[in-house]
């Protein structure tokens, strides 16, 4: 076999700053680069046979497994393609555009070719960069207005939770005031009971509630049987599907409808304990205030009718007419209507706030941007960005 | 049992010169009359004796009865598509005895065979090697339903139905899913007993999901035979599946015998095996060892002719040649199909498809096909693309091409109402049609109500070549798409059992019932014609769920729908091996399982196991998550890379393989007992197998770390892997360590393996690389082994003997040498090898010593390194060319 030293040939597939690595020593051998133990004579270098287990005698041939080719590619940009590629018969042009991959006269030259569809793609490239950031720069705009605008409501927000904070400490001094003793037993009865009408309203809703959550986890179900029963492939014959069918179409079959009934029921029983506790109070507080016989038991006390009513909404809190403590009731009123709209507003503020805290990327990018768009790709969906296109 | 068979001498022709006989048997009746059936006995093709049995009269009996168009004689057709020509019939001898015909033949004194046709009762005793092997009708199970008219059917004591006959829904089907059947011709069953003697173990028949050494089915439902798309199959059945070959081997150690049941029908088969078998009234012992003696098999077909081959041989490796030679060889496949095949249902777009087939470049994993599902069909109206998905198929096409790679795209035979296919269809006669002969048949199946082409109408075929051919709107002018053809037994989701009605009619006005098992074959093979006259010098790649006997002459199968468990791993391995046994070894399973998602461990395991399979492809289901290799974690992922990198570097030894089979009907994924049937040991291993000398033993549990291998005979096997680990002595082996990323595999002595160890990105790149051989010498200092190298993809070897078939050897452990032995090294690709150069030698127990040998090709001389390893020596870089002699002493 000739001696290839001294050649280009042997120097196939190195980058020209590693040339000074493939030059054999005294002896006319060569090192492996990452195991200087092992020698083999240079002419085995680019022999088409792997001696180095790094693969560093064989640059510009597909012998080793771990090798990297370097294609100079002038013209062009220089690039490394694994040693796989090389000499398997396909001119890899992407990244080796000068052919040399491949034995002489396989593969053309095309870096010129690909330098200037490069420096097109490049001059595209720049364009679409300059109109992205002047879309960036607009977006951040409208997200910096954006935030602006919920800074100066938060600013104007908190403002009046303080006037409101002020209102109801000067209203709780004047209750204190307006309560008289005797009118005071009565409002903690009153107080009382109007917790247990609380509470049996809330558990009331609280059934309400429940028996809708059941009613739609039913309809849901049976959305969902109802889909698979007509929509199921006859096809697989799975027994499991087609019992499930069966069952679900003679459970429509015998199905009655819903019945309201069932809750009316249930609200008469906890509104007729209500009445009873009802009963119970108003005599010992009237008990009550004729042993003190300070004051007039003639009352006209509300009935439990009303107050149920009340509670529920039917009539509103104020028509409920009662002789006594007018200014004091009017001015509970007020309290609880003052601290509801603390609290509202402590919600908005705290809503914006968190939303001001909300991370949107870099320059609050995305405050701008809350649509999406969804793509259905051979049955399934895709969400991305609207103006984005196809993502995956 | 009545003995219901006679046979008139008077009626006998035989000549010896044609080597056929015609004779009469007469069926009686309850009344003492008599039907006339026609018996045809032929030697054929290797010496196997034919019977055949029809009706006589039927035409006449059945006139009048019968309104619909359907063709009133029994169906022969079967074996014009399971056999590749006409066989010829082969010359005998014969003598006539008062009793008893006997015919004799036999190429040499030594392989004589006889058969002896009893006449009253009759049967047949077929002897080989003057040893009884084959009992026809020793139980009397033979029968022939001939046509009786419903009228005499339902008549109480009825002079045509004998007592054996069942009556039951004789002339309506209260079966839910087929009560429209309107079996014109009542019951029309064929059906015949066949004892194999001094045998105790049966395989073949497939498709089932059981255990390749059948099971006696005493006490279960028998093997069915009946193509079905079945879902979600469970292991270790006898149900149905997609395709079926009704060919059945049997093996002792003296002899082995095939039975090959020529019917198309419905097929059921049943399996008795005894402790003791009577023949003549003596006993016959059980071999010792041996768990039975005798199999006693039953094959029931619903209708057609009775049409039955017996074969006996030597090994199972003759038989299978013979079968091979009635039916055809597996076809020289496309080098690529033998490499990786990644698979899904579905990918998306072409941006997919582009996208996966770079990854696997992008992590230097070899693969060689991407394969499109029923979604790139735009509505599933098979060659359309869906336009917003696949706007320019053919870019994407040339994109693949590029690196070799190959895109393999999916049609069925159903086609959606209202579309130009479908419409076509119908316009020229060529649909599957309803029972009256009118109109197309209209089911259900993927796209919604569909038509079905009817293949077996020659018209057919003009017009399937129209839709690939070159230009048309499936394929244009690529040369790197194949096809798929999916759900061909065929499935129809509204049909009974998921198939045709069979009453449906094809073309000759045959009704369904008569071809339902080979409708399948004839789809594919319009497919593979098709193809060829698209581009008569590539090799097209067709694969196939529903097959016939004959369906390996074109296609590759793969075993449907399993599941990625543990069991359905397990399970293919005995599937594929008895595909191998059937005559179709181009055979694979969904590699990670079609349904449901594997772990790493299974799916490193299933990567492991189905490098072997002939036909290897990674698919699963639209629901599963993707599992492309490169998808796969640490360290799993590189272990599947190791495993696909095995098989690409094994891909010589795999085409060679290949070869062989081509030429003589042998497995690829080889069972023990074709390696060594004289040995009991090996007839019930079905977990490994033999890859030519490479002994395999896949691992197909859970959590397993070692494994006990058993070795079929006292030969030394040596770890493919290390060559310092040995094995020998017949029987198990216990201990050999499999961790996840180990598989055993053992190299047997005297034996050469050829191989290509770089990696490329595709098999198509891998024509021109350097070769590795490795010999492992005996004690004798003896190894040889067979190279076969041809271009991979044209007809060129067919058609030009452009081809080499080499064959390497080591003598005396001092001189190796490999010498041209078929084709030429001067053909128009085989020239082009002379840059193809073996690049190494691995020399292992050949104790050469020395740093240098001396390499020899024509004139040239030359010496190159011997290198000294641990346990074995390698020759380095003897840069012989592959296509001229060359020798190499030692």
């Amino acid at each position: 076999m000739a001696s290839l030293v001294g050649s280009t040939a042997v120097l196939k597939g190195v980058a020209p700053k590693n040339y000074p690595l493939y030059v054999p020593d005294k002896d006319g051998n060569f090192h492996c680069l990452n195991d200087s133990t092992i020698v083999i004579s240079f002419d085995r270098v680019n022999d088409d046979y792997c001696d180095c287990p790094d693969g560093s005698d064989e640059p510009g041939t597909s012998a080793c497994s771990n090798g990297k080719f370097y294609c100079a590619n002038e013209g062009f940009k220089p690039h490394y393609i694994p040693s796989s590629w090389v000499n398997d018969g396909v001119c890899d042009y992407q990244s080796c555009c000068d052919g040399s991959d491949e034995t002489e006269g396989v593969c053309a030259n095309r870096c010129k070719e690909l330098q200037e569809e490069f420096e097109l793609r490049d001059r595209e490239m720049e364009e679409t960069v300059v109109r992205g950031l002047e879309l960036r720069q607009k977006i951040a705009e409208k997200s910096r207005q954006q935030r602006l605008t919920l800074q100066n409501e938060v600013k104007v927000m908190d403002k009046q939770i303080e006037q409101l904070e002020c209102s109801l400490k000067q209203l709780k001094a004047d209750k204190e005031l307006a309560g008289s003793e005797g009118e005071k037993q009565v409002e903690l009865t009153f107080q009382k009971y109007g917790e247990m009408l609380n509470e049996a309203s809330s558990k009331a809703e609280a059934q309400f509630m429940a028996l809708d959550e059941h009613r739609k986890r039913i309809e849901a179900l049976e959305a969902i049987l109802g889909k698979m029963n007509d929509d199921y492939n006859h096809n697989f014959n799975d027994p499991a599907v087609k019992l499930a069918a069966q069952s679900y179409q003679e459970y429509v079959a015998s199905r009655a409808d819903m019945k309201d009934e069932d809750k009316n029921d249930e609200m008469k029983a906890i509104f007729g304990d209500l009445e009873g506790l009802f009963v119970t109070a108003k005599a010992q507080i009237a008990e009550k205030l004729s042993m003190s016989g300070d004051e007039s038991p003639k009352k006209s006390w509300p009935s439990a009718k009303d107050l149920v009513d009340a509670f529920l909404g039917v009539r509103r809190n104020d028509e409920i007419q009662n002789d006594v403590g007018r200014s004091l009731i009017e001015i509970e009123t007020a309290i609880e209507d003052t601290e509801k709209r603390m609290k509202d507003a402590q919600r908005q503020v705290n809503e914006k706030k968190a939303d001001l805290e909300k991370s949107y990327g870099p320059e609050d990018l995305l405050r701008s941007k809350t649509d999406c768009t969804t793509n259905k790709i051979a049955g399934y969906n895709y969400k991305g960005e609207k103006d984005a296109g196809t993502g995956q | 049992m009545p003995l219901r068979f006679l046979s008139k001498a008077l009626t006998i022709i035989q000549d010896d010169h044609l080597g056929k006989v015609n004779a009469v048997l007469l069926k009686e009746l309850n009344d003492g009359t008599y039907i006339d059936l026609a018996l045809n006995i032929s030697v054929i093709t290797d010496y196997s004796l034919r019977v055949q049995v029809d009706e006589i009269d039927r035409q006449l009996s059945i006139a009048g009865n019968i309104t619909s168009p359907v063709t009133e004689t029994r169906y022969n057709e079967t074996s014009y598509w399971a056999f590749k020509e006409s066989p010829q019939n082969i010359a005998f001898k014969h003598s006539l005895q008062s009793d008893m015909l006997s015919l004799q033949y036999g190429h040499d004194n030594d392989h004589q065979y006889k058969a002896e046709i009893f006449l009253y009762p009759f049967k047949i005793n077929l002897f080989y090697r003057n040893v009884l092997q084959l009992v026809l009708n020793e139980g009397n199970l033979l029968n022939v339903e001939h046509y009786r008219s419903r009228k005499s059917e339902e008549k109480e004591d009825s002079r045509d139905v004998l007592p054996e006959e069942s009556t039951f829904d004789a002339y309506n089907d209260e079966f839910k899913d087929s009560k429209g059947d309107t079996l014109p011709f009542g019951p029309e069953s064929v059906a015949a007993d066949i004892d194999l003697i001094g045998f105790s173990h049966v395989y073949g028949i497939p498709e089932h999901a059981d255990s390749l050494s059948l099971k006696d089915t005493s006490d279960t439902e028998p093997y069915r035979l009946f193509n079905v798309d079945i879902f979600e199959y469970p292991v270790q059945s006898k149900y149905p599946m997609y395709g079926s070959i009704p060919f059945m081997v049997g093996v002792k150690p003296e002899a082995s015998v095939g039975i090959f049941w020529v019917n198309s029908a419905d097929t059921y088969v049943d399996i008795t095996k005894t402790a003791l078998s009577y023949v003549d009234d003596k006993a016959i012992d059980p071999i010792e060892g041996v768990d039975f003696s005798s199999v006693s098999t039953h094959w029931m077909s619903e209708n057609g002719i009775l049409d039955v081959i017996l074969i006996a041989k030597d090994t199972p490796s003759e038989v299978s040649s013979c079968y091979g030679a009635l039916t055809g060889y597996v076809e020289l496949p496309n080098i690529f199909s033998l490499g990786y095949h990644q698979s899904r249902w579905n990918y998306n777009d072409e941006k997919d498809v582009l996208s996966v087939a770079n990854s696997f470049d992008e992590h230097e994993i070899p693969c060689d096909a991407i394969w499109l599902d029923i979604d790139y069909a735009d509505g599933k109206k098979y060659f359309t693309w869906k336009p917003d998905m696949f706007p320019e198929p053919e870019r994407m096409e040339a994109k693949l091409n590029e690196t070799g790679k190959k895109l393999v795209v999916i049609v069925d035979p159903h086609f959606k109402t209202g579309y130009e296919i479908s419409d076509q269809l119908m316009k020229r006669g060529i649909a599957i049609r309803n029972s009256d002969g009118k109109d197309a048949y209209k089911g259900h199946c993927w796209p919604g109500e569909s038509v079905w082409i009817d293949t077996l109408n020659p018209n057919s075929q003009e017009y399937w070549e129209e839709l690939f051919s070159n230009g048309s709107n499936l394929l244009g002018y690529s040369t790197n798409v194949h096809l798929w053809n999916d759900m061909n037994e065929p499935s129809i989701f509204n049909g009974p059992e998921t198939s045709a009605p069979k009453d449906l009619l094809h073309y000759g006005n045959w009704e369904h019932r008569s071809v339902h098992n080979l409708f399948g074959l004839t789809y594919h093979e319009a497919t593979y014609r098709s193809l060829v006259a698209r581009n008569p010098s590539i090799r097209p790649f067709v694969l196939t769920r529903s097959f016939f006997a004959g369906s390996q002459r074109t296609c590759a199968m793969w075993t449907g729908d399993n599941i990625a468990k543990w069991e359905y791993l397990r399970e293919s391995i005995r599937m594929c091996l008895t595909m191998n046994v059937a005559g179709f070894p181009f055979a694979g399973a969904d590699v990670g399982g079609f349904f449901h998602n594997p772990d790493s461990e299974l799916l490193v395991r299933w990567y492991q196991t189905g490098i072997w399979y002939p036909f290897f492809r990674a698919h699963s289901h639209i629901d599963s998550r993707r599992r492309e290799p490169y998808l796969i974690e640490q360290p799993y992922q590189s272990y599947i890379r190791e495993a696909l990198l095995l098989r690409y570097k094994l891909m010589p030894l795999l085409y060679t393989q290949f070869r062989k089979s081509y030429k003589s009907g042998m497995p690829i994924l080889k069972p023990l007992f074709y390696d060594r049937p004289e040995n009991p040991g090996t007839y019930s291993i079905d977990d490994e197998f033999f890859l030519e000398n490479l002994l395999v033993k896949p691992i197909m549990a859970q959590n397993q770390t070692s494994v006990s291998m058993y070795l079929p005979d006292d030969r030394k096997y040596y770890n493919f892997f290390n060559f310092t680990e040995t094995l020998q002595g017949e029987g198990y082996h216990d201990g050999i360590r499999a961790a996840l990323n180990e598989v055993p595999v053992y190299l047997r002595e005297g034996s050469m393996i050829p191989t290509k160890e770089r990696y490329r990105r595709s098999a198509k790149l891998m024509t021109y690389d350097p070769y590795t051989l490795y010999f492992a010498t005996d004690e004798n200092g003896n190894a040889k082994g067979q190279l076969y190298v041809d271009d991979g993809e044209s007809f060129g070897y067919r058609d030009n003997g452009d081809y080499l078939e080499l064959e390497m050897s080591v003598e005396r452990g001092s001189r190796i040498q490999s010498k041209v032995v078929g084709g030429s090294g001067n053909g128009l690709f085989t020239s082009t090898l002379d840059s193809v150069r073996v690049e190494r030698i691995i020399l292992i127990n050949c104790n050469a010593t020395g740093n240098s040998v001396t390499v020899q090709q024509g004139e040239q001389r030359w010496a190159v390194d011997l290198i000294e390893e641990n346990g074995y020596n390698i020759i380095r870089n003897p840069a012989v060319s592959i296509n001229k002699d060359w020798a190499i002493t030692l």
